[in-house]
């Protein structure tokens, strides 16, 4: 029984998961075709040439540690306040964070085009400086444009996290004369650890092969990791060096993963650790 | 029949084709229809029905299809599919052609986009045969993709519309014999600017690079095309567009890389807008949009000025070609003669703002529109365009490229 | 250790931190709410080509989004593609959640391993991938189905298509709703679930008598998630549609040149429904609990776990 009912899942890992990235780290070892495309070989040259060049991968990791950061510092107090404060109308407010996003993202980044640019805040900060204003296209109107769309991933895993927050727990702390701050550091904190966790993967990784957002916002004059894969591919279609890109972009992601995991839970009971 | 072919001829009157034109038609109409009577069908396993040989009398016989001897165009008359499968750059495509399309065949197009050539191959490379009818490469590309397998021959016969088109846009070198392409519009790359906001002339590319970097600093863009931004610094250079010499190579480059801390952004897609907006005044970009912002019903952007700069620049093709494995064979044999009847090509024209390939259209397009030099390159200034070649496969081009996005 | 109850000295920030966190939140909201304002507003836009240029109040762009047979399809897909790819995922994940507490720990950490491989693997990365292996599958299986048909008629073929986008989605979002439900799983009440073997109940009953009703919130809310991913989606969608047009896609062509303010019209008419569907539920829900006296048996109420 626990057999079948583990096999849809495993069997979509195997074929839809397994098989292409093991096709990708067979091309990374190959040689672009005359025309464009794979041709068999084995060969470095892919990976020497991608760590000559290190610079997208440098900014998409920056780009995605402040989105992050950015995410969480915004996320949390909602999350809380959700979670503890809200009340009657909790589960409104929280499908009142997901009906923005039952607009298509794009059709949002261009809104955000509209009341950043010449239209709206550019041109607004234009005319009262005097002096040219460009927010649009600089990496803050990136950072805005990425917070905006990731932050209910980051605000559900808190929520759900710290809804099992007992209220009886924050009193008793109360009582025994605890600081908010202390109470906080030392019960609340604990307590949401796995949903910061969860929440700040789930917003990390997809960020950092993030590129369309930035691509619309930064007009594109920002070059992320995510752009270079579409180069690669879509460009000079040249897949034995996009498929190298794609395999360093997953060991890192890998190894900066596993690292902050194993940080963050040491010390922790065993069994919050498997929330992954 | 004889109705058919007295309404055909009465059609080339009206496109004031040569006698000489017509009859190299025929001859080689009829030649494509007895090879493709002899030939083994190609496309979906679904063949239609073989033409009969007595097409070659110059023409489709309408015995199915609507509507036949209203429209100037012969219907086919093969049985029509359900769809039609086209694959098209973005707003690249009147919708009112779309609508009229459906109106006299009753088939539905399904339009699905796409950004740039380089894009287009790489699905079609990836996602293999039998996915659309028709894409719309431009000419350089074709080459490309007639190597790769990608495209069927056209059998002209079904194509009588092709003897509208230019001659100069046949037996380009890419398609010595036309075997692939039928020419939906021509233009060229250059500079677009705001005339109000930039008053010192722009003629040249030097020009150009040097307002970037002076006076107009932060108020300039290039369209994301690598292999339309590197004519800029070759041409200025004297250089071949179509070069792969290192050492010129890395002559743009330079180039290029000073440019860049002046930009505003680089963008094939919003430049429109960032003109109307004035969020930069001055680019590198396509001439379609110059006249469609030099008409734009608000009167608000008839300064819009386009130069062909001195230097030389590129002009280019955009093509339909038929896919290989196409699933609706018929619908687009009859799209791609459809499309080239003068009053298609002047919906498209009007709508995207380029040139018209096709000879017949040019006589029934406004004069202001014919007469715009943003549109339709003065004789004078014909000389100074060339044609480019497909690059994106070039290694160094791709790192330029890459480093030049990157800032 | 004195007998006498220590009086808290915070209390009287109470109403400050309370405030803190109302403003906070609506901050938020409206930082959340602000551009969907500005594509509704814009949605009224009377221009007659670009959005940006606000031209007097119009429907126009709402009666030319609905007779677009392009618009149309593209959305009719988004939809249904969402649609099933949510049902398949909130499936595949919740029964591999519930799975995985049983199975040897060997196995579980290779699940672990490869949940954590399906949501750290670039989207651009899994969608060409996903391409060169449908594509690779495609051109065995057609010939073999070419064979077997014979010589009459049309033959059925292998294509792109909505079942595609699909397969690829669900990957990313059986893995969300596996971490989802496993998170929620770990912090429930064990002993509720004792209980109920401990009286005889099946371990069917069980299930759908304790667990699931614990484990609802989680489901839902990983539902919803899917469908928003799936329906949202951009970079997977353009690599393995064939020819098959999705919103997201629609919309991204039509950035080229100027989004017009069709795309506004549509998004607004989704937001609409989205947000009649919510109500009229909750509202025919809560007479339903309410006439049968249950409490928090709602749709919105189950988030509230």
């Amino acid at each position: 029984m626990t057999g079948l009912l583990v096999l849809p899942a495993g069997l979509w890992y195997l074929i839809l998961l397994v098989l292409p990235l093991a096709i990708v780290v067979i091309y990374s070892f190959g040689v672009r075709g005359t025309d464009g495309g794979y041709t068999p070989a084995l060969v470095l040259e892919n990976y020497n040439r991608l760590f000559a060049r290190p610079d997208p991968f440098i900014l998409s990791l920056e780009i995605a540690i402040a989105g992050t950061l950015l995410c969480v510092l915004i996320g949390f107090p909602l999350a809380y306040y959700l979670a503890t404060r809200a009340g009657r109308r909790k589960s409104l407010l929280l499908v009142l964070l997901v009906i923005p996003f039952w607009t298509s993202f794009l059709i949002r980044t261009i809104a955000w085009l509209i009341i950043l640019g010449p239209d709206g805040l550019d041109g607004f900060m234009t005319n009262l400086l005097g002096q040219d204003v460009a927010f649009l296209g600089s990496p803050w109107s990136i950072l805005l444009g990425i917070v905006y769309n990731y932050l209910p991933l980051m605000i559900f895993p808190l929520y759900v996290t710290l809804e099992r927050l007992d209220q009886t727990l924050l009193e008793a702390s109360k009582d025994l004369g605890a600081a908010r701050w202390a109470t906080f550091r030392q019960v609340t904190l604990p307590i949401a650890a796995p949903g910061v966790i969860t929440g700040s993967i789930l917003v990390f990784i997809p960020l950092m092969g993030e590129y369309v957002i930035p691509s619309i916002l930064g007009l594109g004059k920002v070059f992320l990791i995510g752009n270079v894969l579409q180069l690669d591919f879509l460009g000079s279609r040249n897949w034995p060096a996009g498929s190298a890109k794609a395999v360093v972009l997953i060991a890192i992601m890998l190894i900066s993963v596993t690292f902050y995991v194993w940080t963050t839970s040491r010390g922790r009971a065993g069994r919050d650790v498997s929330v992954l | 029949m004889d109705e058919a072919l007295r309404q055909y001829q009465q059609d080339l009157l009206k496109a004031q084709i040569s006698r000489r034109r017509f009859m190299a038609g025929a001859a080689m109409a009829s030649v494509a229809a007895f090879l493709a009577a002899c030939a083994p069908p190609s496309g979906a396993a679904s063949a239609p029905p073989q033409p009969s040989p007595s097409t070659a009398s110059g023409g489709a016989s309408p015995s199915s299809g609507p509507a036949a001897s209203a429209a100037p165009t012969p219907a086919p008359s093969y049985q029509l599919e359900q769809g039609m499968l086209l694959y098209n750059w973005s707003d690249y495509f009147s919708p009112d052609n779309l609508t009229a399309f459906q109106k006299d065949f009753g088939v539905p197009i399904t339009q699905t986009t796409y950004a740039s050539n380089e894009e287009m191959l790489a699905k079609l490379q990836a996602g293999g045969k039998g996915q659309y009818d028709i894409a719309v490469p431009t000419a350089e590309f074709s080459a490309t993709l007639a190597k790769g397998g990608f495209l069927q021959k056209l059998d002209k016969s079904r194509l009588p519309n092709l003897q509208l088109v230019d001659k100069r846009f046949l037996t380009l070198p890419f398609d010595p014999n036309d075997d692939y392409i039928v020419p939906k519009d021509w233009g060229t790359t250059g500079i677009i600017y705001r005339g109000n906001k930039v008053t010192t002339p722009v003629t040249s590319w030097k020009d150009f690079f040097d307002l970037a970097k002076g006076k107009l600093s932060g108020k300039v863009f290039v369209v994301d095309s690598p292999g339309d931004v590197f004519v800029a610094p070759l041409r200025l250079h004297g250089f071949d567009v179509n070069t792969t010499d290192k050492d010129q190579l890395e002559t743009a480059r330079v180039e290029l890389m000073a440019l860049r801390p002046h930009l505003q952004s680089i963008d094939s897609d919003n430049y429109p807008t960032t003109l109307q907006k004035e969020a930069a005044v001055m680019g590198l970009a396509w001439n379609g949009t110059a006249y469609v912002l030099q008409t734009d019903p608000s009167g608000k952007y008839k300064d819009t000025g386009w130069t062909v700069p001195t230097e030389g620049t590129i002009y280019w093709t955009d093509t339909w070609v038929l896919l290989a494995d196409a699933p609706n064979p018929n619908a687009a044999y009859a799209f791609l003669n459809w499309i080239q009847d003068p009053k298609q090509q002047v919906a498209e024209s009007l709508y995207a703002g380029y040139a018209s390939c096709n000879d017949a259209a040019k006589t029934q397009l406004p004069t202001d529109f014919v007469n715009n030099p943003a549109v339709y390159v003065p004789d004078a200034d014909l000389s100074l365009l060339q044609v480019a070649t497909d690059q994106s496969g070039n290694q160094q081009r791709a790192d330029i490229w890459a480093e030049f996005k990157q800032g | 250790m004195t007998a006498r109850p220590m009086r808290p000295a915070v209390d009287r920030f109470a109403p400050v931190v309370e405030g803190w966190f109302r403003v906070h939140a609506g901050l938020v909201y409206g930082f959340l709410f602000l551009p969907i304002l500005v594509v509704v507003v814009f949605s009224f836009n009377g221009t007659t080509r670009y959005v940006t240029d606000w031209a007097g109040f119009s429907v126009i762009w709402y009666q030319r989004a609905f007779s677009d047979p392009t618009v149309m399809n593209a959305l009719r897909n988004s939809l249904g593609i969402a649609f099933v790819n949510a049902i398949l995922a909130t499936a595949f994940g919740t029964m591999a959640a519930l799975a995985l507490q049983r199975v040897p720990r060997r196995l579980r950490i290779v699940f672990d391993a490869l949940t954590f491989v399906s949501i750290i693997v670039p989207e651009i990365v899994i969608a060409l991938a996903t391409l060169v292996l449908f594509s690779i599958f495609r051109d065995w299986v057609n010939p073999w189905l070419a064979y077997l048909a014979g010589s009459g008629g049309p033959v059925p073929r292998l294509t792109l298509g909505p079942w595609s986008i699909v397969a690829a989605h669900v990957l990313f979002n059986l893995s969300l709703v596996l971490l989802i439900v496993r998170a929620r799983l770990s912090g429930m009440d064990r002993t509720l679930v004792d209980a109920s073997s401990d009286l005889y109940a099946s371990p069917w009953r069980t299930f759908t008598q304790v667990t699931l009703p614990q484990l609802l919130p989680a489901i839902v809310a990983g539902f919803l998630l899917a469908f928003t991913f799936s329906f949202d989606d951009y970079v997977i969608s353009s690599f393995v549609n064939g020819s098959t047009q999705t919103l997201p896609l629609y919309v991204f062509g039509q950035i080229h040149q100027g989004v017009t303010p069709v795309v506004n019209a549509i998004a607004s008419v989704m937001l609409l429904v989205t947000i009649t569907i919510l109500v009229v539920g909750q509202y025919v829900l809560t007479r339903q609990s309410r006439s049968r006296g249950e409490r928090g048996s709602t749709p919105l109420g189950m988030l509230e776990g």
